[in-house]
């Protein structure tokens, strides 16, 4: 079973030196975690490879601006994420991005564990994860992968802290509703 | 039952092989002199830094040269005035000339009283005429 370290002691220190042994470790931590994301964001094997190997680069390049080092993970993220978007503006897609749900959120305090999903439910979950708008999706990624809080979230995705509670109010409804209906199927 | 995170984990899971491979590659790099030095790696983000904690000494540098800029605007506008002047106003050299001398005379006046001006220096050692001269005898 895969379970998320939380906090765990990572070798930013070291990495920051320029050690390849801690580089090795963080890359090899975040590698899959990262792809996931970014997979499930462009929908394409390669391009999310070459997202991939272009944030390690990044994060090797430009890890002198991390100011925090407790907050690697989210700034890895942050640098994917923005990679993504490039991607999207060069293919013309920012409407995509532009579909926004404006309504008040409610509390948001589940775990990502909280929500456990049956085997014959995994195809109809990734399906619906799929037709989420992209926003909404990337909020809810973030919050599954990495059980990032709102306030990394909205760091990542360089969006307001409402926007984000909003985001994942509506994705998280629309999953629960879902896994509901399954359910009470017979 | 599985978590979402452990269905995405293991949807992506066969691409693992592809990722060490660039993880390899990245690393490598690193080890490369170019990523090596930390010199090289945080040049750009030490200058940023500089300028950074610098960024108040600048703000006010540069609200200094502002205002010394609008000021000399201001004066640049006024000396202008003058030069802003119609030609046709302006009155031929000769008259201006002629003005000029004119004050100069009157100032010359003001300044020395009109005994003074007309009186004759005095001479130190007068030389009486030859006819009031008393004999000379010259020997030889």
């Amino acid at each position: 079973m895969l379970v998320v370290a939380e906090r765990e002691q990572l070798p930013v220190s070291q990495a920051r030196a320029g050690e390849p042994a801690a580089w090795d470790a963080l890359f090899h931590r975040y590698q899959l975690p990262l792809y996931v994301y970014v997979f499930e964001l462009v929908n394409n094997e390669q391009t999310g490879l070459d997202i991939v190997q272009e944030t390690f680069i990044a994060a090797v390049r430009h890890v002198g601006s991390l100011r925090d080092d407790n907050k690697f993970g989210s700034w890895l993220f942050g640098i994917a994420h923005q990679k993504c978007i490039q991607r999207w503006r060069k293919q013309n897609r920012e409407e995509i991005l532009c579909g926004e749900i404006a309504e008040s959120p409610d509390e948001f305090e589940n775990s990502p564990d909280n929500l456990l999903i049956r085997q014959e439910q995994e195809a109809e979950f990734m399906n619906l994860l799929d037709r989420l708008p992209l926003p909404q999706r990337a909020v809810l990624l973030l919050h599954f992968i990495e059980n990032f809080s709102l306030e990394e979230i909205a760091r990542i995705t360089n969006t307001p802290l409402g926007t984000v509670k909003s985001r994942m109010h509506h994705a998280k409804r629309a999953l629960r509703k879902l896994v509901r209906e399954k359910s009470d199927q017979p | 039952m599985k978590t979402p995170r452990e269905i995405l984990m293991e949807r992506h899971q066969a691409v693992a092989p592809k990722l060490d491979e660039i993880r390899e590659t990245t690393v490598a790099a690193v080890c490369d002199r170019r990523f090596h030095s930390p010199a090289v790696i945080d040049r750009r983000y030490n200058w940023r830094e500089f300028l950074y904690s610098l960024r108040w000494h600048l703000a006010g540098m540069g609200a200094a040269w502002l205002m010394i800029a609008l000021l000399s605007l201001n004066v640049g506008h006024a000396t202008s005035l003058a030069s802003a002047m119609p030609r046709e106003k302006i009155p031929p050299a000769q008259i201006i000339l002629a003005s000029l001398r004119e004050n100069r005379r009157e100032l010359l006046e003001l300044i020395q009283p009109a005994e003074a001006r007309d009186a004759r220096p005095a001479k130190l050692f007068p030389v009486p005429p030859r006819s009031e001269r008393p004999d000379e005898i010259l020997t030889a």
